[in-house]
């Protein structure tokens, strides 16, 4: 493992926090050109982006305390701890959460109509994707559970090999940034629908990887997670069962 | 409660709105931050969290966490849907703060939530 992925001028530069910035960076960039790809006026990107992205921070931090338990509350309900950067941002799932919820308020508070919000879809799984290999140098949350599969790998102390279940979530982010690029055009797929169907994909990738990864298990045998993302796929089945029901009725 | 809108007819309103945001909530909240800061540290006994056996203090500091927390997400919403860019300096200042401790985060080894599985002892 690399927790330090190098030194400038005698300052140690973790993988953790390069990666993280690295993957933000890339997400905005790719943001950035899907927005003017789509002719996203900068008056609707830059509001609903900023949201976003400090909603998305907010999220991650806040959902520590459904994911990790009330032990967590003293940091996840301080506000001024967000700016500390002791500690980890928290999850991607509450990020994701946040991002969507402070986007959503935001296009309302602006009045906009319709969505436009497809532009995220690819950006956030092409962040992932690039955030995951620092998690994965850093040894977070140490990486995963014993395995005796060929790619297991070492974490330090322990004698054991352990899952890179953060190269799982980078490989599957890559993926499905490819895939997302492949359709971001396609006409069932605009009006918020390529975001709706990334995030759904990724949540049943994460349901799924979540069995190989360190997380508290809360019920029945699954994670905070897991449920998260059992509630989102539901969810998002409810909306679509609905706008069938409304497009046969309208038929 | 009836959020309408405020309409902007002048730049300098918008500018005045947004330094609003940015310099006098941005200011607040840095204030209070240092304030919880250094009464954290001159009362470690305030902030000593004992989850397992919570007293009075616990909830009155957890309680007041809960309650900045939520003005500054109530305040961003009113402001968004009654002075926008009153929410938008708000919205930059929070983003140039995150922005810093991302920044910083680079030169810093961060805590995580999970404990990891070398300390718990087993596969």
């Amino acid at each position: 493992m690399y927790p330090i992925l190098f030194t400038l001028n005698g300052i140690p530069i973790y993988s953790h926090g390069f990666f993280l910035l690295l993957g933000l960076l890339i997400g905005l960039a790719m943001l950035i050109y899907e927005a003017q790809r789509r002719h996203w006026p900068k008056e609707e990107v830059i509001p609903i982006t900023l949201a976003a992205f400090v909603g998305g921070m907010i999220g991650a931090r806040l959902s520590i305390l459904f994911f990790n338990g009330w032990e967590t509350a003293p940091v996840v309900l301080n506000f001024y701890a967000l700016f500390d950067p002791r500690i980890g941002p928290g999850s991607i799932l509450g990020a994701v959460a946040g991002a969507y919820l402070g986007g959503y308020i935001a296009s309302r508070a602006i009045g906009k109509a319709g969505c436009a919000c497809d532009a995220f879809a690819p950006a956030m799984a092409l962040a992932t994707a690039v955030g995951r290999i620092g998690d994965f140098l850093a040894a977070e949350d140490g990486l995963g559970k014993a395995t005796t599969l060929p790619w297991g790998v070492p974490v330090p102390g322990v004698d054991y090999l352990v899952h890179p279940a953060p190269l799982y979530d980078a490989g599957f982010n890559l993926l499905w940034f490819a895939i997302l690029i492949l359709l971001r055009d396609h006409p069932k797929m605009q009006d918020g629908n390529l975001l709706k169907f990334g995030l759904a994909g990724y949540a049943v990738f994460r349901f799924f990887v979540e069995f190989v990864r360190n997380n508290r298990v809360m019920a029945l045998g699954l994670t905070g997670q897991q449920f998260f993302c059992l509630a989102l796929l539901i969810g998002l089945a409810i909306y679509y069962g609905r706008q069938m029901r409304q497009r046969t009725a309208m038929a | 409660m009836n959020l309408t809108q405020h309409t902007y007819t002048k730049r300098s309103e918008k500018i005045n709105d947004f330094t609003i945001g940015f310099v006098i909530w941005g200011g607040l909240n840095l204030m209070a931050g240092w304030t919880l800061a250094s009464t954290s540290l001159l009362y470690p006994d305030l902030s000593a969290f004992n989850l397992n056996a919570p007293n009075s203090i616990t909830y009155l500091i957890v309680g007041l966490n809960c309650l900045i927390l939520l003005l500054n997400i109530g305040a961003l919403i009113y402001f968004g849907f009654t002075r926008y860019w009153i929410a938008l300096g708000i919205l930059a200042a929070f983003a140039v703060g995150l922005l810093m401790v991302l920044l910083i985060g680079l030169m810093l080894n961060v805590l995580c939530y999970v404990i990891p599985a070398w300390i718990l002892g087993k596969p």
